[in-house]
């Protein structure tokens, strides 16, 4: 198992400037470098999606049985595209720093830390949080299967 | 003759798919128990403070997310528990669903399990959501978050 800060990535613009560590399970069945380099544009593609309300890209990189868990709900890929769709949810910013990515040959775990400013419900939230992003290759494509947010609160 | 070797085709290309398929599910409730079968040894484990038995079902690189948005490393976690910090009490899960992606198995829950933590009892509610990786033929964890639920 191996921890490296990883190199500057050439095709992600986005994330250009994020910190990024990524560590490797033991057996790889592709360049570790070639799959950070592919969830980072992922995670942009999603990024950019968000903010453009571009809800077909989103439904397009969801698993169709994708959990996201957010204020305390769990949450279908029906009902988080809906809720996008409606704008009952929508992203004012996305600010993404502290991101780290564990390979697991065909399963990517990608922690960070989040100050987007969202609006759910007419209301604004702007609480730092940790997110969690769990990607799998499905037929030959990185689909996001697993989406997790908590609230950051001091002890 | 040629149609009748068509249809034969055909019935042996469907067999063939209907078998594959009837694998993928036999093999994904498989995985689903087991899966299922390695949270019920940690549930207990927390419980007894078996700290190896924990280990042995968490990956190295696992990253744990506490219900304040608090990340740790396995070992940082372990570490915590082992310093009796948090004692925790039969867990009381709802809710659980687990999803299968061949070695990846996602599992979502609702729990109000018990615990005491720095002397301060708490029954949650709260959201877990687990990442589990099949590495060398064993089920890892990779991933916990948890989210705090609303009291209503």
């Amino acid at each position: 198992m191996r921890t490296m800060r990883a190199r500057p990535f050439m095709a992600t613009f986005l994330m250009a400037t994020i910190p990024c560590v990524v560590t490797w399970g033991k057996q790889k069945s592709e360049s570790d470098s070639a799959i950070q380099t592919e969830i980072m544009q992922i995670e942009g593609q999603m990024k950019q999606a968000i903010l453009r309300k571009d809800v077909d890209a989103l439904d397009h990189v969801y698993a169709d049985s994708m959990v996201w868990t957010a204020r305390g709900e769990l949450l279908t890929k029906a009902q988080v595209l809906a809720d996008f769709r409606s704008g009952r949810l929508k992203n004012n910013s996305l600010e993404h720093s502290n991101i780290e990515i564990h390979i697991y040959r065909n399963t990517v775990v990608l922690t960070g830390y989040s100050t987007s400013q969202l609006v759910f419900g007419g209301k604004v939230l702007n609480t730092p949080r940790r997110f969690s992003d769990a990607f799998v290759k499905l037929d030959g494509r990185w689909q996001l299967v697993a989406h997790a947010v908590t609230n950051i609160e001091s002890d | 003759m040629i149609r009748r070797t068509i249809l034969v085709a055909i019935l042996a290309v469907s067999s063939v798919a209907f078998a594959k398929a009837q694998a993928t599910v036999n093999s994904s409730e498989k995985s689903t128990q087991a899966v299922l079968k390695v949270e019920e040894e940690t549930d207990r484990a927390f419980v007894k403070r078996d700290w190896d038995r924990l280990s042995h079902y968490w990956a190295d690189t696992l990253v744990y997310v506490n219900g304040k948005g608090k990340n740790r490393t396995k070992a940082e976690w372990l570490a915590y528990l082992k310093s009796g910090a948090i004692k925790y009490y039969p867990a009381v899960h709802s809710n659980v669903l687990v999803h299968v992606y061949q070695d990846t198995a996602v599992v979502t829950g609702y729990s109000t399990t018990k615990t005491v933590e720095n002397e301060k009892v708490s029954t949650g509610p709260r959201r877990f959501t687990k990442v589990y990786v099949k590495e060398n033929g064993r089920w890892q964890l990779v991933l916990v978050q948890i989210t705090s639920v609303s009291k209503r």
